[in-house]
């Protein structure tokens, strides 16, 4: 067990009009701080947030934090994808929830890199592990506000790294997926893992991606970069989700499949990763927010 | 001894299957038409299936190697430790049923041609209303009649897709009436659930004519036919839906 502490907002002292603008999708929030539109059309600050602060166990996977933080929480807000949006993005700023999951995958990086010592692989493990180390950096420059003008320079080198190499990573991540079926049982065993965890871990790293745009300001940016990311995102999933619907039709129509055990096997995993609340909340949510709440 | 699955690509579906599907299988290898436990069926007595407890998705291999020893001789499965393929049991089937096509075709194009074979005699067995609610239910223009009416259904079916599934929704379920008791749950559109009412009957009365033709039955014809006939109608089902 890893307690570590975490600031969420405080529902109970959410002033009543804001819950139900955030509950409408009215409110755009930025950085702790609620806007709204006023009579005037202007974008001002309805509240500046009420946190407080909980205990989480970073070891244990976001699904087991989140229902108790969700059950403890006002019940008209609980039930949204706000809700789940705003917890797990404070997990996944906040702790070493993260660094542990990159920590695993790297080890799983490792594990191809020796199995698979071809130069385009070793080429695309490479910038895996820069770019969670990037992912990394900026998740520790977000973790104190006071740090936002001396770190202004290097997040502006490290939203420039990010998004270079996460489009770099989806690429690889949809050619991987061609790659599974002319693998070894070993190799594409190994692959398929790496490809579930990748897919699992990039919805937390765009949102990391998105708070550093957030944090200074860039607003309008962080929009861009949440929206564009997310697309990507979702069409890397289809296709893989794809390659496996094939895969099994393949197995069902009697022609057989490369690796139809690892499907099988993998299966409640793979139905987690399709039909992940916590990665749709974190990729869609805030773009929802802003479509009711423009700049003024 | 328990029966041994041998690897077998055309049953590898199994794993996929709907436990409802799956249930009437396991029912169907187990049991005769009148609810007593089949002379030579194991299954009911195999550990892996019993301590399934009902969830059938866990004991799929068993369910297969009951259908690949049920379609091997008896004294050559006991020599070779394990049963037949299903791709050879289901050509057995065909041919016992006199289906006529390309026998080196895909599994699921023999399968299609056997459903084919069964609307064509359930065809004669059917009213005007009957035939003119099938073809309204496979989207066949129902004002055809006679033998282009029965080629257009062929077609249909031979073609795959849906009017293939629908047929072996409307056969398997004839088949689940008839000799388990009771029809399958699942979700079905309007028109097909309206077409498995309609069809029931004459399905049924064309498969117990089958089986109990002397020429072509037997004691393990009479658990392939309609053992085979699920696993075709399960393929179909699975093969029209996304499993993601």
């Amino acid at each position: 067990m890893n307690f570590e502490k975490i600031f969420i907002f405080d529902e109970l002292k959410i002033k009543p009009e804001v819950l139900e603008a955030i509950l409408n999708g009215k409110v755009d929030l930025r950085e702790g701080v609620a806007y709204w539109i006023n009579e005037n059309g202007k974008k001002v600050i309805a509240q500046h947030m009420p946190l407080k602060e909980v205990l989480v166990d970073s070891s244990k996977g976001i699904k087991a934090v989140l229902g108790p933080l969700q059950a403890a929480q006002n019940i008209q807000l609980a039930a949204t994808a706000i809700s789940t949006g705003l917890i797990v993005g404070a997990i996944v700023v906040q702790t070493m929830y993260l660094a542990n999951k990159i920590d695993k995958l790297q080890k799983k990086i490792d594990l191809i890199s020796q199995d698979i010592n071809t130069q385009n692989v070793l080429y695309f493990m490479g910038q895996m592990s820069e770019y969670f180390g990037v992912v990394e950096s900026a998740r520790v420059l977000l973790l104190d506000k006071a740090l936002t003008e001396e770190s202004r320079e290097i997040a502006t080198i490290y939203q420039a790294q990010m998004a270079v190499k996460r489009n770099e990573l989806l690429s690889l991540i949809d050619n991987l997926v061609s790659f599974v079926d002319s693998a070894s049982e070993r190799h594409a065993a190994v692959m398929f893992d790496f490809i579930n965890m990748m897919l699992d871990l990039l919805p937390k790293s765009i949102y990391i991606e998105k708070q550093l745009y957030d944090r200074y300001g860039k607003y309008k940016m962080a929009d861009h970069i949440l929206e564009t990311a997310s697309l990507r995102y979702d069409s890397v999933v289809n296709h893989y989700k794809l390659w496996c619907n094939d895969s099994i039709k393949n197995i069902v129509s009697g022609k057989g499949a490369e690796h139809a055990k690892l499907i099988h096997k993998n299966e409640p995993v793979l139905q987690q990763l399709f039909q992940s609340e916590i990665n749709n909340a974190l990729l869609h949510q805030k773009c929802e927010l802003l479509e009711v709440a423009p700049e003024s | 001894m328990p029966h041994i699955y041998k690897d077998d690509t055309d049953l590898a579906l199994l794993s996929y299957a709907d436990n409802e599907m799956l249930e009437v299988l396991a029912k169907l290898l187990i049991f005769d038409k009148d609810g007593k436990n089949r002379n030579s069926e194991s299954l009911s007595g195999n550990k892996d299936f019993i301590n399934a407890k009902g969830d059938y998705v866990k004991c799929w291999q068993p369910i297969a190697a009951e259908i690949q020893h049920f379609g091997g001789d008896s004294l050559v499965n006991f020599v070779r430790g394990s049963g037949v393929q299903y791709r050879e049991i289901l050509i057995d089937v065909c041919k016992r049923i006199s289906v006529k096509t390309d026998f080196k075709a895909e599994t699921i194009n023999i399968e299609q041609a056997m459903f084919a074979k069964i609307i064509e005699k359930t065809w004669q067995e059917m009213s005007d209303e009957e035939k003119s609610e099938l073809l309204k239910s496979l989207k066949i223009d129902p004002k055809l009649i006679g033998p282009s009416a029965m080629a257009s259904i062929i077609a249909a079916i031979n073609m795959g897709g849906f009017a293939s599934y629908q047929v072996a929704m409307i056969i398997a379920n004839s088949i689940a009436k008839f000799m388990v008791g009771k029809g399958l749950q699942f979700a079905a559109n309007a028109g097909l659930t309206r077409a498995i009412g309609v069809f029931s009957g004459p399905v049924g009365l064309i498969i117990t004519g089958v089986l109990t033709v002397p020429a072509i039955t037997g004691a393990a014809f009479r658990v392939t036919l309609p053992a085979v006939i699920q696993v075709a109608a399960m393929r179909q089902q699975l093969e029209n839906k996304d499993r993601f």
